[in-house]
């Protein structure tokens, strides 16, 4: 570095200390405040009731059952809720798909009663594969659906089927994970036939089989699924059957075609017991423009 | 015995600094100059006159921030919002540039994520709106994870006397992992008004 370059360098920089620190320091005025919150993040949770409850042995006198089901969304998320159903392993999968059920969603368990007509939005199937009971719910509420479960005539007798309702709650993309509820449908032992013998069509006799029970135990005869309304005279072991005219099936149980008829023990008061001794169908039809009856459906 | 000769005698120093000494003199005469350029002038004349009493102040810069409403009235789901509101005052005398940004977060009951996994979910909108009544979700305005959220400077200006309403929203992502349900966070945001620069 020359001489001469040495010294105008070092002028420069004099120069430029002298003329940059003459400037005026400066700073904007600033204020600051704060403010907070919270916010969480919610779950989801899922509680199934009155499974239970749905437990039933079905039989000649207990045809139907009606129960409600109750599907709760316990998170703290608005969700949809899912139901499968499946049917224990080792259990009668042939009784749960001869079981068939109608659902519909209620208003609360007290209007789900054996008396109560199947509402809109019902999803029907059987206990082996029931559509889902979806239904939209809000955080912690629950929605009743009310179930009839009514076996066909092939449900094989003595049997069990262990039944779960699997229920899931999803919200988003999250899920519940899956609730179970279970019960069991079970038929009792398979009632005997009665033995039907055909009149010309004026009527029918229907005998029910012999047992150890005294002679003089009373029976009565019973018409319709549900087996509440008798029929004819109530009769014992010395006559053995009953016999049966057109005229005598009420036109509230049929007026046409088949009729089932159910035979019970009597107790003391003549009132029909439980206990079911036989089973059996008859046909009304028209003959000879008259009402007319014959055995078998 | 024969001796050698010592060799003795002084050698001139090198003149290789020799610009040091005109230097600091160029220096020292520039700083002298500068320092009695800053003194006054001075004159023989002389005269005096009064002007009209007058008060000069300083201007002030304040601002007073409200409290953020509860958000927590509702929880979070997978893709959905909450919303909240806060006012800002300008009580100061000055226009006032406006930055918000979170200074501070703290999640609780996150029983199955860590807390960055949980904030790592969430993310902040701040607009600024014309009452509480309009604040709702999926307003345009600035946005970011909430542990970083910073509108930087010039989000907003206020000018003296004036205030605003923010409405700020806190999602949770569509796609946020179920370990972060329950969670609780907590969160501070702070308001920087700065005089807005001539």
């Amino acid at each position: 570095m020359s001489r001469r370059l040495r010294t105008v360098l070092a002028g420069l920089l004099a120069l430029a200390f002298v003329v940059g620190g003459s400037s005026a320091a400066w700073a904007l005025w600033s204020a600051t405040g704060t403010t907070a919150s919270s916010v969480t993040i919610g779950k989801t949770g899922a509680s199934l009731t009155g499974t239970s409850d749905m437990t039933t042995t079905f039989s000649s006198s207990v045809t139907s059952t009606t129960k409600p089901l109750t599907l709760t969304n316990a998170g703290s998320l608005a969700g949809t809720a899912t139901t499968t159903v499946s049917v224990v392993s080792g259990s009668s999968t042939a009784l749960a798909q001869a079981v068939s059920v109608v659902a519909w969603p209620v208003t609360g368990t007290a209007a789900c009663t054996a008396s109560t007509s199947v509402g809109t939005g019902s999803v029907s199937g059987t206990w082996a594969s029931l559509p889902s009971l979806t239904t939209k719910l809000a955080a912690g509420a629950s929605a009743v659906w009310c179930t009839r479960s009514t076996p066909s005539s092939s449900a094989p007798a003595s049997s069990t089927a262990n039944v779960n309702v699997n229920l899931t709650v999803t919200a988003g993309t999250w899920s519940s994970g899956v609730v179970s509820g279970g019960f069991y449908l079970n038929t009792s032992a398979a009632t005997p036939a009665l033995t039907c013998t055909d009149h010309s069509g004026n009527y029918v006799e229907v005998a029910w089989a012999t047992s150890s029970r005294p002679k003089d135990t009373w029976y009565g005869a019973y018409a319709g699924r549900d087996a509440s309304t008798m029929v004819a005279p109530k009769q014992q072991d010395y006559y053995g059957r009953f016999t049966i005219a057109p005229s005598q099936i009420p036109a509230s149980v049929a007026t046409s075609g088949p009729v089932l008829i159910t035979v019970k023990i009597l107790d003391s008061a003549g009132n029909p017991t439980s206990t079911v001794v036989g089973t059996g169908q008859i046909t009304l039809f028209t003959q000879n423009d008259g009402a007319a009856v014959r055995c078998g459906a | 015995m024969t001796s050698t000769p010592r060799t003795s005698g002084r050698h001139a120093a090198p003149r290789r600094h020799r610009w040091i000494w005109p230097t600091a003199l160029a220096l020292v005469v520039a700083v002298v100059t500068a320092l009695l350029g800053t003194g006054g002038t001075y004159a023989l004349w002389n005269g005096t006159a009064s002007t009209s009493a007058s008060t000069v102040r300083s201007a002030t810069a304040t601002i007073t921030t409200g409290p953020l409403s509860a958000m927590n009235t509702s929880v979070l789901g997978p893709g959905g919002g909450v919303t909240g509101t806060f006012t800002v005052r300008n009580t100061g005398s000055i226009p006032l540039t406006m930055r918000v940004a979170t200074t501070s977060t703290n999640v609780a009951y996150a029983t199955n994520a860590t807390p960055t996994a949980v904030l790592g979910e969430l993310s902040l909108h701040l607009a600024v709106v014309g009452s509480t009544a309009d604040c709702r979700t999926g307003l345009s305005g600035a946005s970011g994870r909430l542990a970083a959220f910073d509108t930087g400077s010039g989000s907003f200006t206020l000018t003296a006397g004036a205030s605003a309403v923010g409405c700020v929203e806190m999602d949770l992502d569509a796609d946020a992992p179920q370990t972060v349900a329950g969670a609780v966070t907590d969160f501070t945001l702070t308001v920087t008004g700065t005089q807005v620069s001539a």
